[in-house]
């Protein structure tokens, strides 16, 4: 085999410390990964660093403004703020993540199979995500809470339904596009199945946008639980979470206001950096997006 | 004669276009025998079909009417379209880097197959995917790498060498090498030769290049507008083409002639392909012959054997042969007055 | 206006599409009620059902009836107006989402107008000059805008403008027809509140698209024959972001109906929200039904008057499927 030459190999990339060089040095990127990171901690162990029982009332200090021991307050019952913050945390975060965690799983495959089938099959399911989509969010949620009772649970099923067909359309549109792709004619040359392309070659070319989106959905879906909470058909009672927290403090603007603060500055700084992990991300498996 | 390793007989291949209004014939009425360690070259413009011919014989897409035959078994039909990868043959395509996931790492991509048939387990995979790099001559500490890390030429040994893992008995390169700068080109070619020496291959090599296909094949076959109209030794091609196309493809690439030939009548081929859609009638060909008479737009010429296994499309197709020149200067009509 | 054929078919086909999404919509609505674990008639008779009760709802709702046709015989009444009765008032919905449909239409106009009176200028001015100090504000507005909890800063506002300064009512509201000015001033509040997110939309997309516009080889080539940046960014600027504005503004109108539960729930507005809240706290499911059916079709609506909207602007765009 005189007549092989070995070619040179081309240069090589070392793209992951450069990747992570570049989000090392952005502010945006690190504070929201940051906060998350605490944020989540703090959810988990609160069981255990609350430095008071977040549900039993303490009719002895009723609505006290923020005071050593009671850093932030208390609220109606007389529970600290900074408790019932923690152990809000949990639930708020929970059902973000949960739902957007049921919409991927839910939308996903609906995308790959209209994309990838393609015709009547496509055609159906299009209708209905256009259909789907035409609900607004918190308007269905509190209609399937009403019906199916309020709780946690079914405010997370019925956000995660709804945002679905966000993500079926994003791994249709790219499905279209990679399914064309040479490689995935390569595959079936070799006898591959259906179900076999669609997880090698298909789904691993298909899920960056989704992930993406994910990433910028958690804000939505944060707002989302807390606005079902707020009106009373998210998390029940005694558990907590942010957006019922604040209800609470609606029901006593008058008497005192600063109570809608720490629930409300806690959903906006989490939102905001749900919302820098979404631009992180984009930017992260962008390939098109400079990373200098 | 014994039979042939792989037959085509007949074969229609219709796409439906233009929102299903139109039926495109991409292929319409080919047929070939290729035999065992031979290489088959398919040439032709852009649009003629070569590819559709490529895709119908890996089972890639249905064929619409004929039939394909592997050792005198009959595997496609238009009612039960082959099961790809199954029958020993193999495809490489045009685009190197598009026919390699950007995601997978090569080792992961080369495996793929033996991982689909069920050949062997993890480890033993993986050894003879790196045994077969090595017989295309690449390195396997490219193993780990991405596909945009390697070099176009890399790539394409590399698809190679995943085809043959499979260790097909036919390998169908459609303008495996288009894609490659020309000392690249050189390079490939000159391993396909290898490989037919080491595991006795059948090829199909198509390409619009005549230089690659008289360089790697043993027989020509000349396409257009979906039909084949000429087919023959490769040297008998060169000299003694009995068709104007052909002589009109060869004289707009001299240096892949017989020097003696060189000099011959240089037809440049005007217009552009017509519309597989509304092709035109009789003989395909007459809207671009320089030779066309009102015959020609009547009669679809037959399919003729003009010397032992070498075929031609043409009314005109002895005279052809004999040097008839193409430029119309022994007749004064030409294309304009066909209509 | 002379459509062109691409337009024209593009429109076709649009109109096409709505007849099966409209059938979807209200399949996915009707089937909500038979989502419920058990009996709908037992659902709808409310809390403590006596049998006569319940065998009454069967019949009148026809539930013994199969899926199908009840679903057949509901929407073709639907199609009609009629959207059947309240369970606890008995009035029929229709007549109550049309009595409260002003409300929540006038809350979401006001928003929109305020959303883009702030987020147009916000994103043209970002978007002249990228990197400015304006830009830097714009950016911040809009990472603002979709983070905060929209009820949180209806909830701020009243504190501020009701309570401490009694400049705005904290709730409740003034029909339009009657008294224009003071419906404009019971509102604003919460317009502000629901026009945030529209703010930061409006104004990230908007400043995305005039920077591609203005960046596009065509406008460089203006600019490079000496056409004034102010005439640039309005006569060619402005007019290549048509779609983009369609896009942005349906998003936003789509985003504020649902947004609207919510804020009249705090502010007490009579809209289409706060009566789907109060229907389904007291499981007064027809209604809910029929407010969810009504607000879906409004936005299917509005969604195809979008598309036929970017056919006239931009025959080109084809529908994606
Ligand atoms: N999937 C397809 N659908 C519709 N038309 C096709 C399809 N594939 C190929 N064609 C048409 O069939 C004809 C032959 O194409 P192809 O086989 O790719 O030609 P070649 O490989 O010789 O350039 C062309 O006119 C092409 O447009
Ligand atoms: S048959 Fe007529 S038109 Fe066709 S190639 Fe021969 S001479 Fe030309
Ligand atoms: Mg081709």
């Amino acid at each position: 085999m005189s007549v092989l030459t070995n070619e040179p190999p081309a240069v090589k990339k070392d793209r992951v410390p450069t990747k992570f060089g570049w989000l090392i040095r952005q502010p945006k990127a690190v504070l929201s990964v940051t906060f998350l990171t605490v944020l989540i901690v703090i959810a988990i162990l609160a069981p255990w660093i609350m430095p008071y029982d977040p549900i039993a009332p303490n009719f002895g200090a009723l609505l006290q403004p923020p005071m050593p021991g009671h850093w932030l307050g208390t609220d109606d019952l007389g529970r600290d703020v900074v408790s019932r913050l923690m152990a809000g945390a949990g639930p708020s975060l929970l059902s973000a993540f949960a739902s957007v965690g049921l919409a991927v799983v839910l939308g996903v495959p609906f995308g790959l199979l209209a994309g990838f089938m393609g015709g009547w099959t496509d055609t159906i399911i299009s209708r209905v995500l256009d259909a789907m989509l035409s609900f607004p969010t918190i308007l269905f949620a509190v209609g399937i809470a009403g019906i199916l009772g309020p709780s946690m649970t079914t405010g997370l099923v019925a956000l995660g339904v709804l945002f679905a067909p966000q993500f079926a359309r994003l791994v249709r549109a790219r499905t279209l596009v990679v399914r064309r792709e040479l490689f995935v004619d390569a595959s079936r040359a070799f006898g591959a199945s259906n179900l076999r392309i669609i997880m090698r070659h298909i789904l691993p070319n298909a899920i960056q946008s989704a992930i993406v989106h994910a990433g910028l959905l958690l804000a939505i879906a944060l707002l989302a639980e807390s606005s079902l909470s707020f009106l009373g058909f998210g998390v029940q009672p005694p558990g907590t979470s942010w957006g019922a927290m604040l209800a609470r403090a609606y029901a006593y603007m008058e008497v005192n206001p600063f109570l809608m603060f720490p629930p409300g500055i806690a959903i906006l700084l989490t939102a905001l950096s749900f919302n820098g992990l979404g631009e992180t991300l984009r930017v992260l498996l962008d390939p098109q997006s400079p990373k200098a | 004669m014994s039979t042939p390793l792989l037959s085509v007989k007949d074969m229609r291949i219709t796409f439906h276009v233009n929102g299903g209004r139109d039926q495109l014939h991409a292929v319409d009425g080919v047929s070939f025998d290729l035999a065992s360690g031979e290489s088959l070259g398919i040439i032709g413009e852009s649009g003629s079909g070569k590819s559709t011919i490529a895709r119908a014989v890996l089972s890639l897409l249905r064929i619409t009417r004929g039939e394909i035959t592997m050792e005198g078994k009959t595997i496609v039909t238009p009612q039960s379209p082959g099961k790809p990868g199954n029958y020993g043959v193999q495809i490489i395509f045009q685009d190197p880097h598009a026919a390699l996931n950007p995601r997978s790492k090569i080792i992961r991509s080369l495996v793929e197959p033996l991982e689909i048939q069920g050949k062997g387990n993890a480890s033993s995979r993986r050894d003879m995917a790196l045994e077969m790099l090595a017989k295309v001559g690449i390195n396997r500490a490219l193993a780990d790498r991405y596909p945009h890390e390697l070099s176009g030429g890399q790539k394409q040994r590399i698809n190679i060498a995943r085809a043959l893992l499979l260790r097909p008995k036919i390998l169908v390169a459609d303008e495996a090498t288009a894609a490659l700068d020309v000392s690249i080109q050189a390079d490939i070619l000159n391993l396909y030769k290898d490989l037919q020496d080491e595991f006795g291959l059948s090829f199909i090599v198509i390409t619009h290049d005549l230089a690659v296909a008289s360089y790697v094949s043993d027989r020509i076959a000349v396409m257009y507008l979906g039909r084949f109209v000429e087919l023959g030794p490769s040297a008998t091609l060169a000299t003694k083409s009995a068709h104007p196309y052909t002589r009109a493809l060869m004289s707009a690439e001299p240096e892949a002639l017989p020097r003696r030939l060189q000099k011959q009548d240089r037809l440049v081929l005007r217009g552009e392909i017509p519309s597989p859609v509304t092709p035109p009638s009789g003989c395909r060909f007459r809207t671009r012959c320089p030779i066309a008479t009102d015959l020609c737009a009547a009669e679809a010429p037959p399919w003729r054997e003009m010397s032992p296994g070498h075929y031609s499309a043409c009314h005109f197709a002895e005279e052809v042969m004999a040097g008839k020149p193409l430029d119309g200067s022994d007749k004064p009509q030409n294309l304009e007055s066909v209509k | 206006m002379v459509l062109t054929r691409a337009s024209q078919r593009m429109i076709g086909r649009r109109l096409l599409q709505f007849i099966p999404v409209v059938f979807a919509v209200a399949f996915i609505t009707f089937m909500l009620l038979n989502l419920a674990p058990g009996d709908p008639a037992e659902l709808l008779a409310g809390e403590f059902p006596t049998e006569e009760r319940i065998q009454e709802i069967r019949e009148y709702y026809g539930f013994d009836r199969p899926v199908i046709v009840q679903f057949v015989d509901w929407f073709s009444s639907a199609m009609t107006g009629d959207l059947s009765n309240s369970l606890l008032s008995r009035e029929p919905v229709f007549d109550i989402i049309a009595s409260r449909f002003p409300y929540t239409l006038m809350m979401v106009t006001y928003a929109m107008i305020i959303a883009i009176a702030i987020g147009a200028p916000l994103g043209i001015a970002a978007a002249a000059r990228p990197g400015s100090w304006v830009d830097s504000i714009a950016t911040g507005i809009s990472s603002f805008g979709v983070a905060v909890p929209y009820f949180w800063v209806g909830m701020v506002l009243v504190a501020v403008f009701a309570l401490k300064y009694p400049i705005f009512p904290a709730t409740g509201s003034v029909p339009f027809s009657e008294d224009p000015i003071g419906a404009i001033h019971a509102a604003t509040l919460p317009a502000i509140a629901l026009s945030m997110s529209g703010i930061a939309e409006i104004t990230r997309q908007l400043r995305a698209a005039m920077i591609e516009v203005l960046s596009s080889p065509y406008v460089r080539t203006l600019r490079a024959k000496g056409l004034s940046r102010q005439a640039v960014l309005f006569r060619h600027g402005l007019r290549n972001v048509g779609i983009t504005v369609i896009t942005v503004i349906t998003l936003v109108f789509n985003r504020k109906i649902g947004a609207t539960v919510v804020l009249e729930t705090v502010f007490a507005v009579p809209g289409v929200g706060s009566t789907l809240v109060h229907s389904a706290v007291n499981k007064d499911y027809v209604v809910v039904q029929g407010v969810i059916l009504v607000i879906a079709l409004v936005v299917v609506t509005v969604n195809l008057l979008a598309d036929v909207l970017y056919a006239i602007i931009d025959p080109r765009v084809e529908a994606e499927a």
